[in-house]
């Protein structure tokens, strides 16, 4: 298993310093920046691990229609894809790992997110992603 | 900080008013009759019918300056094959899990626009993805998390946080009698029926209450305003 405190990150921009997880690793996957390669070997990188939980993080300001998004929803999906993939292959092995897609400024969200998935109750949480951006809307 | 939990005196409501409490909020605890509870015994209590008028003002007594959050953590099972549904047992599973939620937000709404609150309505599962003999139950918990989004869309300008809590299958009383009646419907045992379940469950168990009264507490402290649905069914359901 990997140390209790692991952050890794995607993509150019560095994870906030007070982001720290209970147990597991937190991948902060700058969504505008992260390639898919970098993405699966950072998975590769932290496993085994009982927690995984990838952080989509999107720029706090993007326009809908702009480039930026298009690459941003790209990445989120690639994520989406790839957790729950991983979860199919190592859900019987202990491993639960989700998507939570974010802005910048929404650290202390992300935060209590991990504080739950990766604490002593969380771990049924398994594969799903959760949209916590002010303007998603959930169907 | 004060929250209502409904359905307090069942599995996934008292572990969730258990939750509350052990993250120092105050609860008031509300079922239609008083114990026994299945966690420790709630600060505060509510006993009466969601629906009726007396249990509002009540309520209201509990809190006149409005609730932080409110969890609607009751519901009956809704078991039953297509064939053998009654239109009185559809009524009743859809005005026991569904109507009644409606009561109370009805009753709770007012005060949680003055605090900024949460609302964290407990859906199912059975809301994201049918499931083989449920027709009711499905109906309603699919009723349940639209009409949730719907309110999001109508109430969260004014700074109340929708929260919809999916949970998969979770080991508590109303569990097994669901799972009896699903036995029941289908011409299989108990056991058969406990077995198929727990093994289609990727993380290799069944859910515990506690797990559901932790991701109630989380979605009510989250400041988002984004109506969130959280799935936590083991990757039974993912989304």
């Amino acid at each position: 298993m990997t140390d209790g405190t692991a952050v890794r990150a995607v993509g150019d921009a560095s994870a906030p310093v007070e982001l720290t997880a209970p147990t597991g690793v937190i991948i902060w996957l700058d969504a505008c920046e992260g390639s898919v390669v970098n993405l699966v070997q950072t998975v590769q990188n932290c496993l085994p691990t009982d927690r995984l939980t990838v952080a989509a993080v999107w720029p706090e300001r993007v326009a809908i229609d702009s480039t930026a998004a298009e690459t941003a929803l790209l990445m989120t999906q690639v994520a989406i894809g790839v957790v729950q993939s991983l979860q199919f292959e190592l859900g019987g092995e202990g491993t639960t790992t989700n998507v939570v897609v974010v802005n910048f400024d929404q650290v202390p969200d992300l935060q209590r997110t991990v504080d739950y998935f990766h604490g002593p109750d969380g771990g049924f949480v398994a594969g799903c992603t959760f949209d916590l951006r002010p303007q998603a809307v959930a169907a | 900080m004060k929250a209502l939990v409904t359905g307090a005196g069942g599995g996934l409501g008292s572990a969730t008013a258990a939750a509350f409490e052990a993250r120092g909020w105050h609860v008031v605890a509300t079922d239609r009759v008083e114990g026994p509870w299945t966690e420790s015994a709630p600060a505060e209590v509510v006993v009466g019918e969601l629906t009726s008028p007396g249990w509002a003002t009540e309520v209201g007594r509990a809190a006149p300056e409005g609730f932080d959050a409110v969890v609607a953590a009751h519901g009956v099972e809704g078991t039953g094959a297509i064939g053998a549904l009654t239109t009185e047992r559809v009524e009743f599973v859809m005005a026991a899990n569904f109507e009644s939620v409606l009561a109370v937000h009805g009753a709770t709404i007012a005060g949680l626009q003055q605090r900024g609150g949460a609302f964290v309505a407990v859906s199912s599962q059975a809301g994201l993805q049918g499931e083989p003999s449920s027709t009711a139950y499905c109906a309603s918990k699919f009723a349940l998390r639209s009409w949730m989004g719907s309110r999001h869309r109508e109430f969260s300008r004014a700074g109340v946080r929708y929260r919809t809590l999916c949970p998969g299958a979770t080991v508590t009383p109303l569990l097994k009698t669901a799972f009896e009646g699903w036995a029941k419907a289908e011409g299989v045992t108990y056991e058969e029926i406990l077995a198929r379940r727990s093994s289609a469950v990727p993380v290799g168990r069944l859910g515990r209450s506690s797990d559901i009264g932790a991701a109630a507490v989380w979605l009510a402290e989250l400041d988002t305003e984004a109506h969130v649905v959280a799935p936590v069914t083991g990757g039974e359901v993912m989304r």
